[in-house]
């Protein structure tokens, strides 16, 4: 077990390194780097540039420059935006706990939906139910989130006034959790309409390989009711996909918040970081993929490591 | 040698006659197919040009003569709506076929040779398959700069690992099968190996992560262009023409203008999708119909 844990420890330190050396050297090729903003932007004469340069560690070697920068990334400094001349550690902790808000909570409302209905219509394989809930849930991965966004925001707010059109907060004086809940309602509902059919699918899928089993056959044999046999036995033993459903689904919920972020305004990391490509912002680009990648990662060694725990079939090799 | 030709082709057959008893699947087919020929013939047939603009008609709504209405700069809507069409289902087929270019020889080798070429392969798909796709499509088409190509190849480059991942899989489920040990035993070359009894065994699954991949390749193409950073204006395409209405006016009074190319994107969307559904069911041995 420990040497399992080292294991997934490593690989992740790994996966770390490469998406920073990955992000940081593209970064560095790009047109209309760091260097060039400053310059275009000021009238500094030659012997100023190349002081300001040198204070950035711009004429240093690309991997000094790296090694600089991971040296301060440990010590939790992302840099300065070139936009906004503000700390990026700082912009994006100001707007991180919105985007674990928003992600988390239409990851719940997903499982508390779609986890009953995979795990009913694993109960009957190809009888009507289950034909309706792979219908729905192809449909719903078939959502393309924004259209969905833009469409509830006509219904919702234009049409019917129920709900604000975006934001987080009616106004920045107030800060109710009534307010924000009015806020978070169609966001969240976005995002998780597009989860739901993954999160079927799967658990679906599970139980069925789950409900062959032999020892839910014996259940059965034992008189046990159909009940207990499916809810205490075999989803006892399905857990586990709950589990990794959690980090399969981490990628794509990063993805579909930063379109859902857009639409509704949502202050959050995914619409800063389409703001800082449009003002080709590369501090706080890095900063982001960084931050959202660390996170990834994280959340990733945290399922390999409870579905360890959890299945005790897992082998550590 | 005959008698295996006859086998190949009742399986396929058989694949056929349990693809056309999926209703639904034949049902998006259907719609597939009017689609396709309908972006593809409708605009050369009618002499229909996307970028033509009626001058002084901002947003006029739809009446007889442009049935979906003119866009902010006077364009018709429903020649742009033909348009987009095209380019997502240009993006969807070309930047699935990169990503079975790289994926399938990449898959092959991590399954046929194992050893260095597995590890590192395998972890690569790894290391792809956890990281949010989207955040380093963003940060890719940041850098080279947004355009209908650089979104399709980026697009492409990012969707290897599923094909890899796949074809790993069935290659590994048959190299240790008899009828290749006996092939190694006879002398027969790894490409022949690989081509004559490796391959065919991974076309099934090949297929059905194709249409999938397309699907979402068309999605985030879309999204992309919905953000600004995919296809650009004036290239039509159905994420840039509901980009085109953010704007709260647009957004809240003319729904005639951005309700019918995204419905269309669902529509090309959730048919790919269930026809790759019906696919799998096909080709699957196991099901009986």
């Amino acid at each position: 077990m420990a040497k399992y844990i080292v294991r997934r420890i490593v690989l992740s330190i790994l996966t770390f390194f490469c998406i920073t050396i990955i992000v940081f050297f593209i970064s560095y090729l790009a047109p209309g780097s760091s260097l060039d903003y400053i310059l275009a932007n000021s009238n500094m004469s030659p012997e100023e540039i190349e002081l300001r340069a040198s204070q950035l560690g711009l004429n240093q070697p690309v991997y000094k420059q790296y090694l600089t920068w991971l040296k301060e990334f440990f010590k939790g400094n992302l840099g300065i935006s070139l936009r906004e001349y503000r700390s990026v550690t700082e912009m994006i902790g100001e707007r991180f706990g919105n985007t674990l808000l928003l992600t988390f909570s239409s990851l719940l409302i997903a499982y508390f939906i779609a986890i009953p209905i995979g795990i009913h219509s694993s109960r009957k394989p190809y009888s009507i139910g289950d034909f309706f809930s792979a219908t729905a849930a192809l449909v719903s991965m078939a959502l393309p989130g924004f259209f969905i966004g833009m469409f509830m925001i006509w219904i919702f707010s234009a049409k019917l006034g129920w709900l604000p059109m975006g934001g987080m907060y009616s106004s920045s004086a107030e800060h109710s959790i009534i307010d924000l809940l009015k806020h978070m309602a169609m966001p969240v509902t976005c995002l998780a309409l597009q989860q739901l059919g993954n999160v079927m699918r799967q658990m679906r899928s599970s139980m069925l390989e789950v409900l062959s089993e032999d020892y839910v056959r014996t259940a059965r044999a034992t008189g046990l009711s159909e009940i207990k046999t499916v809810y205490i036995h075999a989803l006892r033993n399905a857990m586990g996909t709950i589990v990794t459903l959690f980090g399969t689904s981490l990628p794509f919920l990063v993805g579909g918040a930063v379109v859902t972020e857009q639409v509704f305004s949502w202050p959050g990391i995914g619409s800063l970081m389409v703001t800082s490509i449009t003002t080709r912002d590369y501090p706080v680009i890095i900063g982001i993929t960084v931050v959202v990648a660390t996170t990834v990662l994280l959340g990733n060694l945290l399922v390999d490591i409870t579905y360890g725990i959890l299945d005790p079939k897992v082998k550590y090799d | 040698m005959k008698s295996v030709e006859n086998k190949h082709s009742s399986y396929y057959s058989d694949v056929f006659r349990k693809f056309r008893r999926h209703k639904i699947a034949m049902f998006c087919l259907g719609i597939m197919t009017f689609i396709i020929i309908a972006v593809l013939f409708i605009p050369p047939l009618l002499g229909l040009d996307p970028s033509k603009a009626t001058l002084g008609k901002s947003f006029q709504e739809p009446d007889g003569i442009f049935i979906l209405g003119l866009d902010r700069l006077g364009r018709d809507n429903f020649v742009r709506l033909l348009y987009g069409g095209r380019t997502s289902l240009l993006v969807g087929l070309v930047s699935t076929f990169i990503s079975i270019i790289i994926g399938v020889p990449l898959g092959l080798c991590a399954g046929y040779f194992r050893g260095p070429f597995e590890v590192i392969i395998m972890r690569m798909v790894d290391i792809f398959m956890v990281f949010p796709s989207m955040i380093l499509i963003l940060v890719f088409v940041s850098i080279i700069g947004p355009s209908i190509w650089s979104v399709t190849i980026i697009i492409g480059i990012m969707g290897w690992p599923n094909f890899a991942r796949i074809v790993y899989g069935s290659v590994l489920s048959v190299t240790s099968k008899e009828y290749v040990e006996s092939a190694h035993a006879i002398g027969a070359s790894h490409f022949r190996i690989i081509k004559d009894y490796i391959l065919p065994n991974a076309i099934s699954p090949i297929l059905v992560t194709t249409t999938y991949r397309t699907a979402s390749a068309i999605l985030e193409e879309a999204s992309l262009s919905y953000l600004g950073m995919g296809v650009q204006p004036p290239t039509a395409s159905l994420g840039n023409i509901l980009n085109d209405a953010q704007s709260i006016t647009t957004l809240t009074m003319r729904p005639w203008f951005w309700i019918p190319p995204g419905l269309l994107l669902m529509f090309i969307v959730l048919s790919i999708n269930f026809i790759g559904d019906g696919l799998r069911d096909a080709l699957d041995p196991k099901m009986k119909v």
